[in-house]
């Protein structure tokens, strides 16, 4: 697996070169990115000569200055990515500081966390006792949440994004989660309507 | 002579004064700040951006340091902060020795601290003097923005691992790094119209795009590059407009003397004495470039927007009151987590419906079609008044067409709940109370 995955490296490469890791990235992943404040200080000195804000590869690539995937697996990492990042950090960031907003983000990944555990309990319960329009529109919060407002929660925290953090992260989650509960709250009153007029 | 019996209601309203005074002092000694500074504890990340009240120094490090010695350890330690410093106009002011590390700092490392506003003033006095005189436009205003944040009841309620997000922006009010990054605290960085979109962004208040599909927009984009941003922001220096151009004049550190519209929060009335006058400074600045004709012409049109968007706004609040009074929300608000720092909503719940009711902390633990209000209140309106103060009308349509959009929406599922309003109604507390993180939410904040 490991081979195959390598070999296939070796004939995507030629095909990667001359584009830019936001030819790929573009939409959440770097707009989440150019909104942070090293997105914005990287943005504003393009071309100056001393990069003075991390870029993709500042953080994702360290010790390579051509692309190497290998970094990026490391760095993109859920488990150990936001450890690896840190080498980064430490050029302008003294440890503590790091360490600091590193658990921060932890946390507030695990809040998220809990908001996709509680809507996914909710979508198991709709799986039981709903079905047809009612359990559809369930399963797309549902899927909104996790793959839309978690991955900018994610995002913003792993970028540094206060708007991917808030708006379009935990906020955002609290709108999916409430819209299941209320979809789940009327499919079963409209279901005791039914039952009442029988 | 006077019957002493009117001495009573007088001393009942002083006594009603000291003690009400007397509250607010208490409520604020918590291990928090702000109103609710006792309802919540804050997390370590806390103490960078709000220093003045939270930033606890390492204890780590030992030693009383000169600018040389910092110097000397952190070039190995953070050599990106030197380097930044280094370039800095700190490193080499004219006529003054340099402002190092002991200077915003201390020397003692285990007293250090991180500067605030009040540490820059040391030297800033200007800037610093003008920043505070923004208290006397009250909120939405820079300096006022961190009591903002914590006088809000849904940042005294969410666990602060959640609302650290908020802080990073509404620490504008406790920190000039927002807008002067460190460690170079560049007046140039912080005239480029990007340097505000890290917090001026995202569904409330897009500036960003709104800007940036402006014609002032488009050529900031074509010109940035090639253009000497180390000028003062007066006429005649630039060709475009920034953020900072318009809202800063003449590099003044006030955004809120001109604020008519109130950022699209509340309906205003756009011609009152007040109002007239704001106007006069906004004319002041379009006639840089602009005609005055031409000036006045695009405030009239933002006033047509604005009375265009909140009629859509006040029908929709009127039908979600007249729903309140039906008792037809689902869950109605005893049915639902209420903010625990609310006594008030324990034992009279009430729905919250529009700005001064607080609808602005009404975004989570609430029925489906308030959300869906919050969201044409707070995302589509505003929006559409971004759109609309900086001139780009396809954003302008787009944003009625979400507002019309949310009020049609929102006419159908008050409709639904009315037709349900006698039907059986199980009761959604269950469904509503419990959960991982609504239950984490109630016992965390």
């Amino acid at each position: 697996m490991r081979h195959a995955l390598w070999l296939l490296l070796l004939v995507a490469l030629p095909a990667l070169a001359g584009k830019t890791c936001i030819d790929c990235h573009a939409g959440a992943a770097e707009r989440s990115w150019a909104l942070s404040k090293h997105g914005v200080i990287a943005r504003i000195e393009a071309g100056r000569e001393r990069r003075r804000a991390p870029d993709c590869t500042g953080c994702h690539a360290l010790e390579a200055k051509a692309p190497a995937p290998n970094h990026y697996g490391r760095t993109l990492s859920r488990t150990q990515g936001r450890e690896a990042a840190r080498e980064s950090c430490r050029a302008c960031h003294s440890p503590r500081y790091t360490t600091e907003q590193n658990a921060a983000a932890a946390r507030g990944l695990a809040i998220g966390e809990m908001k996709r555990r509680e809507a996914e309990a909710l979508l198991v319960t709709a799986r039981e006792e709903s079905s047809g329009a009612e359990l559809a529109r369930i399963e797309k919060l549902f899927a909104t949440l996790r793959d839309e407002d978690l991955r900018h929660l994610r995002l913003g925290l792993a970028h540094q994004s206060p708007d991917y953090q808030w708006w379009l992260g935990q906020a955002a989650l609290d709108g999916s989660l409430l819209r299941i509960k209320g979809t789940l709250g009327e499919a079963r009153r409209t279901r005791a309507m039914t039952t009442d007029g029988k | 002579m006077r019957p002493r019996w009117l001495l009573i209601p007088v001393l009942l309203s002083l006594a009603g004064i000291a003690a009400g005074m007397a509250w607010v002092d208490w409520s604020k000694g918590g291990a928090g700040s702000g109103l609710y500074s006792r309802e919540w504890q804050p997390d370590p990340v806390q103490g960078y951006w709000d220093p003045d009240r939270f930033y606890q120094p390492v204890a780590s490090v030992e030693g009383v340091f000169p600018a040389a010695e910092c110097i000397a350890c952190h070039e190995a330690l953070t050599p990106g902060i030197v380097a930044d410093w280094r370039d800095s106009r700190h490193s080499r002011p004219a006529n003054r020795a340099p402002v190092a590390c002991p200077d915003c700092h201390g020397a003692d490392h285990r007293q250090l601290r991180m500067p605030t506003p009040k540490v820059c003033a040391e030297c800033h006095a200007v800037q610093h003097d003008a920043f505070q005189s923004e208290k006397q436009y009250g909120f939405p205003s820079h300096v006022l923005a961190m009591e903002r944040a914590t006088d809000s009841k849904h940042f005294a309620d969410k666990p602060k691992a959640e609302t650290t997000a908020c802080v990073q922006c509404h620490s504008v009010a406790t920190k000039c790094d927002s807008c002067h990054t460190r460690h170079r605290f560049d007046a140039a960085e912080a005239r480029r119209a990007e340097a505000c979109t890290t917090c001026h962004s995202g569904p409330p208040h897009p500036d960003d795009e709104t800007y940036f599909a402006s014609a002032h927009g488009k050529r900031y984009l074509a010109e940035a590059q090639k253009t000497d941003w180390s000028k003062p922001l007066v006429k005649g220096n630039y060709t475009v407009p920034t953020c900072a151009y318009c809202h800063m004049r003449n590099g003044q550190h006030v955004v809120a003397d001109k604020s008519i519209w109130q950022f699209g929060l509340r309906q205003v009335n756009p011609n009152t004495a007040e109002n007239k006058v704001k106007r006069e400074r906004w004319i002041e600045v379009c006639t840089d470039c602009h005609d005055e004709e031409f000036s006045r012409r695009q405030l009239t049109e933002m006033d047509r927007e604005r009375e265009l968007a909140w009629q859509g706004l006040n029908r929709t609040e009127r039908l979600l009151r007249e729903l309140r009074s039906e008792r037809a929300f689902y869950p109605a608000a005893g049915e639902r987590p209420p903010y625990p720092t609310d006594w008030m909503d324990t034992w009279f719940p009430k729905e919250r419906i529009g700005f001064f009711e607080g609808q602005a902390s009404s975004f989570y633990n609430v029925s489906p079609i308030e959300r869906d209000y919050f969201e044409m209140w707070y995302f589509a309106n505003l929006g559409s008044y971004k759109a609309s103060a900086h001139g780009a009308p396809a954003l302008v349509k787009e944003g009625h067409e979400a507002l019309a959009h949310a009020e049609k929406s929102i006419a159908d599922q008050a409709a639904q709940l009315r037709d349900k309003a006698r039907a059986p109604r199980p009761d959604p507390k269950a469904l509503w109370l419990g959960g991982e993180y609504t239950t984490h939410n109630r016992e965390h904040n």
